[in-house]
């Protein structure tokens, strides 16, 4: 494409006549942590991740930075199984990412704590967690506190707290540096990153695609919003569509202002207060707005009034990549062997699962009940 | 709080001054918000209050502000100093204007909506420019208007217009200038000397210009051809070391002031969506803006040096036909004389930067301040090296916006204007592309750090 | 706190009370807050949050946040911004997280 004519002529000429093993195209967490899965895997192969311009959308560097099992999937049995794994594969993934890269990504899992403002928004969190537990045959593991016990674990709530639901196998991470460290140790392992490359159009030859003057001889369309376009052109339905989700951030704060994780608030490494989330659909605009930034720092002050003295220092708007029923799409196109597309909005929490099984799925060396796992979010489940 | 006002106009100095009285002695209804605490602008700064010996210090071009001041406080619009605008934003009647006025967040509705928050100090990465002991040239002579403030004894060091009016203005006060280190690369004057035809369009300036030039190198230790700036100390600057023909020396001092030209303040109109442009020429990031002050938003215009550097009466002139066409746009005015203002005025404005290339290519920055390197401090505010960012660029990071992501570089409370251009150099650098190529780090509110209590709404009951 | 690297154009200006880390000074009443703390020989006003490191007014125009410190109990303020007001009480942020 043309938008590649400046980068082609840095990549060694034989690169454009041996196709790659694997076009990733997309290059935020879910294809870096897919590319970081199969070099470890095969270091053999040959991988080339095509990422977007500077200033494209870019759900992974808008992300909240959560480990988040709790309520993920309880409507959705084998996205609940996928994300209690995803979660316990995390601390080794973790651990050989660091060893790997030498950025520390910050993680942590301490626990979450999901916050409850009325007794209804507290018994919807109660059946939500049952259900979970259910689907999971008990591997997701919580516990519902009222009021005063969620202040013994977090003082200084405020009083329309009614009370939490804490889970010990939730935590978090600096969302930021793990694409940068997935970056760093894919490049060390030989895996080759071309940004600002736009990729209009894929090519389907008589074995493998040409992509963006690329050629490979299997793809995986890891490319968030844009999944939806390119996939049709590898007869692939990836119906996906953005939720916009605004976040605040505020100076340093004391350390141990805040302990736990949590989707309301969390209080990174550095010491900020990051506040979330809205949940918007406005399209493809992602600017932050007064009426959304003014809400967020409504509740936050009320979960936690001593809070009201930070100061905002940073807002971002992000846009998720949602498919209708928010659980991720794991899908191989059936007309053209070799294409696959990844959807999801849970970058952060399955970055283990992705670098892990399901590369295995992508390579076909899985065992049958991962895989009957993985199959079974694929988008069979929105075809009626 | 329901108002909505014809013209809001960010900037109290020559710029939004006049534009603010051309809308309102056509009738519009107009507000004027401003950072500092009385009008002016940087250039005019305390012009109202300062006393005669700060005017006899600060010479004939400060004082010549006086008549615009006195008829911008005789307008009759709407003026509000003290005010941090934390966040603009698209409003179905225009826009809608976030600020903190003494600890309280406001919001102002306006149908049209003028930047004329001009210009700061071009970010310069040298080793140890973040030492107590250093400040910019601009914040010296701020020091000077405001709190008649003087050092005792400085370093100054840099180029441009702004540090040789300084060296006159603290000569003339009797402050000891141990040094004034001139880091105008010599062949910036072969290159400038086509411009000088450009110049001697406006030969009072051209003569004012060169005069200031002679005087500062005959009345006080004035070294050129100068490189390589880096402050040296433990804590607190005790020095400046720099290079002059291959030869690295020392200056014992503890008070340095350093200058580079100015860069358009662009923050807000990138909030609102104004795409930027690389003026290679200027050495900076700008704002498209039409012969009016139009910008590719409907009801958004910007005028001055928050567009594109020209100095006071540039800005003036641009303010005026931004107001004016304001005015017209309301279908208020459209007398033959209007007609002939508004030939004159562009034709002024376009004369005016034109001959302004002059000053624009003798003092464009040299080189090696593109290249911070090591362990030189580039992000000032979450403390990120020259190489921290370097590494980064090498392994091929789409751009500004991808590193801020790795390495906080721009995180932090000055929303990347102390770093944002730096940044761009680097990633210019490392991957070989040109600057006009790299897209600036994306503008997200707060402009100015806001309370979470001061932006909750329930804190207003 | 040591001598100060500033002076005042002015001979014998009037003069102003503020209250700087608990003690009271009288300085010129036309200065800024960064202006008066430089004016009483504070060469830095700021330790860095990051690095801890000492750290001075540097942009006089409020865009750099190099000289926020503590003014009536309002935290991270920036001195350049502000002008003084008799008994204004000031508190560098020189000591732990700031």
């Amino acid at each position: 494409m043309d938008t590649c004519k400046n980068v082609l002529s840095l990549i060694p000429a034989y690169n454009q006549l041996e196709p790659y093993d694997w076009i990733i195209v997309g290059g935020g967490l879910v294809g870096a942590s897919i590319a970081y899965g199969l070099i470890q895997k095969q270091p053999q192969l040959r991988i080339l991740v095509l990422d977007g311009a500077d200033t494209d959308h870019r759900a992974s560097v808008g992300n909240f930075g959560l480990i988040w099992v709790q309520g993920k999937g309880h409507n959705f049995p084998a996205y609940a199984n996928w994300s209690l794994q995803g979660a316990d594969l995390w601390p080794q993934f973790a651990r050989q990412l660091i060893h790997e890269s030498q950025i520390d990504i910050a993680y942590q899992r301490q626990g979450g704590l999901e916050f409850a403002l009325s007794q209804q928004h507290l018994s919807v969190l109660s059946e939500e967690m049952a259900a979970m537990a259910h689907h999971t045959q008990g591997g997701f593991q919580y516990t519902l506190l009222d009021r005063d016990a969620a202040l013994a674990l977090q003082p200084g709530l405020g009083e329309s707290v009614v009370g939490a639901v804490y889970s010990p196998q939730d935590g978090q991470v600096n969302p930021l540096y793990l694409l940068s460290a997935l970056h760093k140790a894919n490049q060390l392992h030989g895996v080759e990153y071309q940004s600002r490359c736009t990729v209009e159009n894929i090519e389907v030859l008589t074995q493998g695609f040409n992509v963006a003057g690329f050629a490979a001889k299997q793809i995986v369309l890891c490319a968030g919003l844009d999944n939806q376009r390119l996939g049709k052109q590898l007869a692939m339905h990836l119906p996906v569509s953005p939720v916009k989700g605004q976040i605040l951030i505020t100076e340093r704060a004391a350390a141990g202002t805040f302990t736990y994780a949590s989707p309301q608030l969390r209080q990174t490494a550095e010491g900020t207060i990051q506040i979330g989330g809205s949940h918007e659909h406005t399209g493809l605009d992602d600017r932050s707005s007064l009426e959304v930034m003014q809400a967020i720092a409504d509740d936050v002050v009320a979960l936690m009034p001593e809070l009201a003295r930070l100061q905002l220092v940073r807002s971002w708007g992000a846009l998720r990549v949602m498919s209708p029923d928010g659980g991720p799409i794991y899908q191989h196109s059936d007309k053209y062997k070799g294409a696959f597309g990844v959807c999801c909005h849970s970058g952060v929490t399955l970055a283990a699962a992705h670098a892990g099984p399901l590369t295995n799925w992508l390579l076909n060396t899985l065992d049958r009940d991962q895989k009957i796992l993985i199959e079974a979010m694929n988008n069979d489940r929105f075809s009626v | 709080m329901n108002k909505i006002y014809d013209y809001l106009v960010i900037g109290a100095g020559p710029a939004g001054m006049s534009a603010a009285i051309e809308a309102s002695k056509a009738g519009l209804c107009v507000l004027v918000l401003d950072q500092a605490a009385s009008a002016g602008g940087q250039i005019y700064r305390n012009l109202g209050q300062a006393g005669s010996k700060q005017a006899k210090v600060l010479g004939p071009d400060y004082v010549s502000g006086k008549p615009l001041l006195a008829r911008f406080m005789a307008a009759k619009c709407d003026y509000q100093p003290l005010v941090q605008v934390w966040h603009i934003e698209a409003h179905e009647k225009g826009f809608v204007v976030a600020v903190l006025v003494s600890g309280e967040s406001i919001t102002y509705v306006t149908s049209h909506l003028l930047l004329a928050n001009g210009a700061m100090e071009r970010p310069i990465a040298i080793a140890g420019w973040d030492k107590p002991g250093v400040m910019t040239a601009g914040a010296g002579q701020i020091l000077l208007k405001s709190s008649a403030l003087l050092p005792k004894q400085v370093v100054l060091a840099g180029s441009g217009p702004l540090l040789l009016l300084l060296a006159q203005q603290y000569r003339a006060a009797g402050v000891t200038i141990t040094a004034l280190l001139d880091t105008t690369p010599k062949s910036n004057y072969w290159y400038a000397i086509p411009w000088l035809v450009a110049g001697l369009t406006t030969p009072t300036q051209l003569f004012k210009g060169l005069w200031l030039t002679l005087v500062q190198r005959i009345k006080i230790p004035y070294i050129s051809g100068v490189s390589h700036i880096e402050v040296i100390g433990k804590e607190h600057a005790s020095g400046v070391r720099y290079t002059v023909s291959g030869k690295v020396y020392d200056i014992a001092c503890n008070l340095i002031m350093l200058h580079q030209g100015l860069i358009p303040q662009t923050q807000m109109a990138q909030l609102l969506g104004c795409p930027q442009v690389w003026n290679d020429f200027k050495q900076c990031w700008q704002t498209q803006v039409g012969a009016a002050g139009q910008t590719p938003i409907d009801g958004l215009q910007v005028a001055g040096d928050a567009g594109a550097i020209g100095g006071a009466y540039l800005a003036q002139l641009e303010g005026r036909i931004a107001g004016l066409a304001r005015v017209n746009s309301a279908a208020e005015l459209r007398s033959r004389r209007n007609k002939l203002v508004n030939l004159w005025l562009r034709f002024r404005i376009k004369q005016l930067h034109w001959a302004r290339g002059l000053i624009d290519r003798l003092y464009q920055p040299a080189a090696w301040l593109s290249e911070p390197s090591g362990d030189t401090v580039v992000c000032r505010c979450e403390q990120v090296s020259a190489e921290a960012i370097t590494a980064i660029a090498n392994t091929g990071c789409a751009g500004v916006n991808q590193l801020k992501s790795f390495t906080r570089a721009g995180m932090g409370a000055c929303q990347g204007r102390q770093c944002g251009l730096n940044l761009g150099y680097l990633v210019a650098h490392a991957q070989q592309r040109p600057m006009s190529e790299v897209e600036p780090l994306t503008v997200r509110p707060p402009l100015s750090p806001i309370c979470l209590g001061q932006l909750a709404r329930r804190s207003e009951l | 706190m040591t001598d100060s690297l500033f002076r005042s154009l002015i001979k014998d200006p009037p003069q102003c009370p503020i209250v700087v880390n608990g003690v009271e000074h009288q300085v010129p009443v036309q200065l800024s807050v960064a202006a008066a703390l430089l004016y009483l020989g504070h060469l830095a006003t700021r330790q860095h949050p990051v690095s801890g490191e000492p750290r001075a007014p540097f942009c006089h125009m409020g865009v750099c946040f190099e000289c926020l410190v503590s003014i009536d109990g309002q935290h991270k303020q920036r001195a350049c911004l502000r002008q003084i007001t008799p008994y204004m009480c000031i508190e560098t942020l020189m000591a732990g997280l700031n």
